[in-house]
């Protein structure tokens, strides 16, 4: 009999029709790429070179992306007789923990290892596995693919991916939601700051993309996608496009159809790695679009060309002024449902977020003045050239005995840590590293303690 | 078209894979004009199933697939599954066993139909889970190793390399499963250190004046011993080279030689060459022109060229009768505690033995040469870049590929012989005949 690896040398020709003359062989050799692991480069890769090389004078394929070794959360090879071995399935669809603990306990080499590969079990996935669908589980695959030797396989990747499925799902419906039964702009008109970044910044998203399928660093493919749908296209486009809805009209139809178009082209991005999520929210964002419900397949459309993103940053100053606005409100301690005024120091162009900041960082009112108010003791925080501020009204008494309380609290905290530094048992016995933390321990509740009898000293 | 509230891929996995198939997406473009894009499928075991690292490299075939189907490339993802020889044959032996069927007792056509069962019953798990994992392969081009087309394909191959003088018969030694009966590849021996002993064995010189201690971990293959090994610098033995040894047991001279293989640490400095049963001595015996004496059988008993009270004994059973002797004639002269690499068949555990066996082999230096030369101009390369070193040194260092194996499920070797031994490749028995000219036939 042959060697087994003496068919599978002649599998790049041979299953392209070889010896036969076919349009197969012509067309599709030399192959794009071979994917394989390093444990068969030898047996099986060299060999198919050194034939296919014989008998058609060509390469098989032109590259050979050599894939790491995947093990468990722990680094450990996986395998039967260490208790370790998932199955893909099982993540796709889930599975009890009895039958988990069965499946890898039964057929064992040692029947001995029996009891300890079911603590084990038992131990780390206590309530079995939950199923995370087979898009969340390429998803990660590919998030792992980097250019090392190993995929270290996590289960809390799997996880997080799942909630991006969910997310993805959640901005769609949200989306459409907004879209359907509404006027939505055909051509394109006069996009604000928000809509000519979010087109940017997707460009830059498609030019990751491309870069990352072109090297095999499918790692950089799927951070592009999460990156862009979940930080920007999520929690930032969405916020701004709210607003701009709300304004009615033409910048309310414009909106819609950036919002779809961005939507529709970023799914037929990330279709190549969560093919069953994309397609179904496809086809709904493409019924919305043409007015059909019969939208062939997103496998058939085409792929995005990654085109201009001069205006990928302009974005970054509004990000700024809203991530200052949000810390000045955490800040004060400003529960989230009350809104409040904000007074920016600079010149007016600043005026043309006004509406975004109102919305997205709870605000009463936006004022733009020449100084900021000298006597008010609220925090102020710096974007560039602009100072801001919140003004809130407070309850003078209430604020009163809120900072009492907190001073008696700070003065017993420094006390304790002075009391313990005071102590040369404590100083000379810990360890340094505790000591250094207490120090800086104190000097925190030293620094609040300023500032918050500054504030009661104010009132 | 309402999207459900929660996101809930099950319904949507079934719902759209069958869609997509069944409308022929995933089948290999044949549009005019269009640039090729083709990944071939490692064929898994067609008995097999999904594990981890088929799922990851399937999810990246995949996406790269559907990438460039998208970019209107004809694309073809090339799928099919292997025979898997030794597994698959290995599987169904245990089926069998647990059964209490032994292959012997069924004999080959009978084991070999089982084999077919188990395929057609098995065969098609790991394609339905690739299907699970949304994977779209050209399905209507799936392939299997042993179909008709890629045996058409085998046989071709095998008979032209044959013409070409590029396949021989040989003897070689090979790695023995004696299990199994039959030859292993590299991949399937796992060498292991484990406790073992050093001997020394004294060798009595024919000249009477005294005797040379030889060191060996192996006493039984003493039977087999062609010559004893010293270094050509060594200044303890270099008087003696050339002359001869009485070896113990057998009862022959052999001589003794000089090889830089030595080593002047090891033992006692002195090695007997047995080029039968180990792989360092064959090679010393290819230098020094000696003749192998193989003195086991298929299943690594004493053959009938070892001593008439040792044949059939099991070569551990062989090996303490040896040490008795050797013991009761004063030729032993210790035995140290030693720890040694021991190959083990990966399937049987069977202590793997270096056995002369006839095999085919394939020349490999020219097709070599052409596997270097197509990554030193650019033609092939490798992601991420440091395996083309690994690559190039394999492919520097090759050894001819010894391809022949004792098995029975697989693709058989397409060369008949005659009574004389005479050897006809052909493509058909009926070619095969044609050639011998009416002598009658047995194939390989």
């Amino acid at each position: 009999m042959l060697d087994t690896w003496f068919s599978s040398a002649l599998w790049p020709f041979s299953t392209l029709g070889w010896p036969q003359d076919t349009w197969a062989l012509k067309h599709y050799l030399p192959t794009a790429v071979l994917v394989t692991g390093f444990d068969i480069l030898f047996f099986w890769v060299a060999r198919m070179v050194m034939l296919t090389l014989h008998f058609t004078d060509q390469v098989p394929f032109k590259e050979v992306y050599v894939t790491g070794l995947v093990r468990d959360g722990h680094g450990n090879k996986m395998s039967k007789s260490k208790g370790n071995v998932l199955d893909p399935i099982d993540l796709i669809d889930g599975i009890a923990l009895d039958d988990l603990v069965a499946k890898r306990t039964t057929g064992l080499m040692n029947p001995k290892q029996a009891e300890a590969i079911a603590k084990a079990t038992k131990k780390e996935f206590p309530d079995g596995i939950a199923s995370f669908g087979t898009d969340a589980l390429r998803f990660t695959f590919a998030s792992l693919a980097t250019h090392g030797r190993d995929i270290k396989f996590d289960l809390q990747r799997c996880d997080g991916y799942r909630n991006f499925c969910n997310k993805l799902w959640n901005a769609a419906r949200f989306v459409l939601m907004n879209v359907e039964g509404q006027e939505i702009a055909t051509a394109a008109c006069e996009p604000s700051f928000a809509d000519r970044w979010i087109v940017a910044r997707q460009q830059q998203m498609l030019t990751q993309i491309h870069e990352g399928y072109a090297h095999y660093r499918f790692d950089q493919v799927a951070r592009a996608v999460y990156e862009f749908v979940w930080d920007e296209y999520c929690d930032w486009y969405l916020e701004l496009a709210k607003v701009q809805i709300a304004q009615g009209g033409a910048t309310a139809a414009n909106t819609r159809r950036i919002l779809l178009e961005v939507l529709e082209s970023t799914l037929r991005a990330a279709h190549p790695l969560i093919p069953f999520i994309t397609e179904e929210l496809w086809q709904a964002v493409r019924a919305v679009q043409t007015g059909l419900t019969d939208a062939d397949t997103l496998m058939r459309a085409s792929f995005p060309h990654a085109g201009d993103t001069a205006d990928a940053h302009a974005l970054d100053q509004f990000k700024l002024l809203a991530n200052a606005c949000r810390a000045l409100r955490s800040s004060m301690g400003l529960p989230p449902g009350q809104k409040v005024p904000l007074v920016i120091e600079g010149d007016a162009t600043v005026m043309a977020y006004a509406p975004y900041l109102q919305s997205l960082a709870r605000l009463e009112s936006v004022v733009a003045v020449a100084h900021l108010p000298t006597d008010a003791d609220a925090p102020v925080e710096v974007v560039g050239n602009y100072r801001l501020m919140l003004k809130v009204e407070i309850d003078r008494d209430a604020e009163i005995s809120r900072l009492d309380k907190e001073i008696a609290r700070l003065s017993g905290e420094v006390q304790k840590c002075e009391g313990k530094l005071g102590n040369a048992g404590f100083v000379d016995r810990a360890p340094a590293a505790v000591v250094a933390q207490e120090r800086a321990r104190l000097a925190d509740f030293k620094a609040t303690l300023e500032k918050v009898s500054a504030q009661r000293a104010r009132l | 078209m309402e999207l459900a509230k929660s996101f809930d891929p099950h319904a949507i996995e079934q719902h759209w894979y069958p869609r997509w198939e069944s409308a022929g997406h995933f089948q290999m473009g044949r549009a005019e004009g269009a640039d090729p894009y083709c990944i071939l499928l490692p064929p898994p075991n067609v008995t097999g199933t999904l594990h981890m690292g088929h799922a990851v490299q399937h999810t990246l075939m995949d996406a790269l697939t559907r990438y460039h189907r998208m970019q209107g490339d004809n694309t073809l993802w090339q799928p099919g599954t292997d025979h898997a020889g030794i597994a698959t044959q290995i599987v169904v032996e245990r089926q069998l066993d647990a059964q209490g069927i032994s292959r012997h007792d069924l004999g080959r056509e009978k084991f070999l139909e089982k084999v077919w069962d188990w395929k057609e019953h098995s065969g098609s798990t790991i394609t339905r889970q690739m299907r699970r994992l949304g994977t779209s392969p050209a399905w209507e081009r799936e392939r299997f190793t042993m179909d008709a087309g890629l045996s058409e394909a085998v046989t071709e191959v095998f008979v032209r390399l044959y013409n070409e003088g590029l396949i021989y018969r040989g003897k070689r030694l090979v790695n023995w499963d004696p299990v199994l009966q039959t030859a292993v590849s590299d991949l399937e021996v796992i060498s292991t250190e484990e406790e073992g002993f050093l001997w020394e064995i004294a060798y009595p010189l024919e000249s009477g004046a005294g005797h040379l201690c030889v060191a060996t971990t192996r006493p039984e293959t003493l039977l087999g011993d062609c010559a004893v090994a010293v270094q050509p610098d060594d200044e303890r033995y270099q008087h003696l080279i050339g002359q001869s040894v009485r070896l113990p047991i057998a009862e022959r001279s052999i001589p003794i030689i000089a090889d830089t293989y030595v080593e002047r640490e090891f033992g006692t400095g002195v090695v007997k060459i047995t080029p039968a049963h180990d792989f360092n001595d064959w090679q010393v015996g290819q230098r020094h022109h000696l003749v192998p004496i193989n003195i086991f059988t298929l299943d690594a008993k004493i053959n009938d060229l070892g001593p008439t009270e040792y044949q059939g004994m099991d070569r551990y059973a062989a090996r303490q009768k040896i040490l008795d002797a050797l013991q009761a004639q004063g030729l032993l002269i210790s035995a140290k505690p030693h720890k040694l690499m021991i190959p083990r068949g990966d399937r049987t555990q069977a202590v793997i033995e270096p056995f002369l066996t006839d095999q085919w082999f394939m020349s490999m230096e020219g097709l070599a040469k052409r596997g270097l030369e197509v990554v030193d101009n650019g033609q092939l390369k490798f992601v991420p870049e440091n395996w083309t070193t690994t690559y190039r040194q394999w492919l520097g260092y090759i050894q001819d590929w010894c391809f022949s194996r004792q098995l029975l499920w697989g693709l058989r070797i397409p060369a008949w012989f005659d009574a004389d031994g005479n050897i006809y490749v052909a493509r058909t028995e009926a070619e095969a005949q044609k050639q011998a000219a009416g002598r009658s036939l047995s194939r390989d």
